[in-house]
């Protein structure tokens, strides 16, 4: 969270200023900051991403509770996915096929070679202001960038 | 200029004994350069042979862009009684 959020929840809580004007606040900020217009709000950003992007891909998933609790915490960076995306785009063709092959195989339709560099940006884009929860009764999945 | 991840940390925490290890992953580096670069000639030349379409060399750079920015991952493993954790630095 940068400075500017923090003075604002701030003001909030020394109730200098309501809730409706540090939503309004808020929200203004979260404009600048995705029309990257807040230089240095990200001290380490993503070569090639823009200021104050995300720049890891979160995956927490927790087992059932009780005694066998289990709990698996990734952090992927970002900048690792594109690389990925962008290795995957200069594969042959017929790699493409083997590789959408396996995939079927152990459960995933996707065709690989219609993912590209664009693609990832949007999702990207659009995970920085979503979280994908997915519960049942044996566990709980969080995916989010931050 | 972009390096690989210089180093693993792995931590292991159990009931018993717990422990971090710092991997010098820049040595296996190092040895692997040595290894890969009879290899890639030979993967070079074979590639011009039979498939001259493939851009060995985007492939090559691809392939050490995603080996440089894997720094930073991090996976953590945890149940009741064991924690296990790695880092790439």
């Amino acid at each position: 969270m940068n400075q500017e959020r923090l003075r604002v929840l701030e003001l909030l809580s020394q109730g200098k200023i309501d809730a409706k004007e540090a939503a309004t606040l808020l929200d203004a900020l979260g404009d600048s900051r995705s029309a990257g217009a807040e230089p240095g709000s990200s001290p380490a950003a993503t070569p090639g991403a823009p200021a104050g992007a995300p720049r890891y891909l979160r995956v927490l998933v927790e087992g059932e509770t009780g005694e066998d609790r289990a709990k698996v915490n990734v952090r992927v960076p970002l900048a690792l996915v594109r690389a990925g995306v962008r290795l995957a785009a200069l594969l042959p063709p017929g790699v493409h096929d083997q590789l959408n092959k396996a995939l079927k195989k152990n459960g995933v339709d996707l065709d690989v070679s219609k993912i590209r560099p664009e693609h990832l940006e949007e999702l990207v884009e659009h995970l920085g202001d979503l979280t994908v929860d997915v519960d049942n009764a044996r566990e709980k999945v969080r995916v989010f960038c931050e | 200029m972009k390096l690989p991840p210089l180093v693993a940390r792995v931590q292991v925490r159990t009931p018993a004994r717990s422990f971090r290890l710092w991997v010098p992953l820049f040595l296996v580096w190092i040895l692997a350069f040595l290894l890969l670069v009879p290899l890639l000639l030979l993967a070079l030349l074979v590639a011009l042979a039979f498939a001259p379409r493939w851009r060995f060399g985007a492939l090559l750079g691809g392939t050490y862009a995603v080996l440089c920015e894997a720094r930073g991952t991090n996976v953590d493993v945890d149940d009741a009684r064991t924690r296990v954790s790695i880092a790439l630095h």
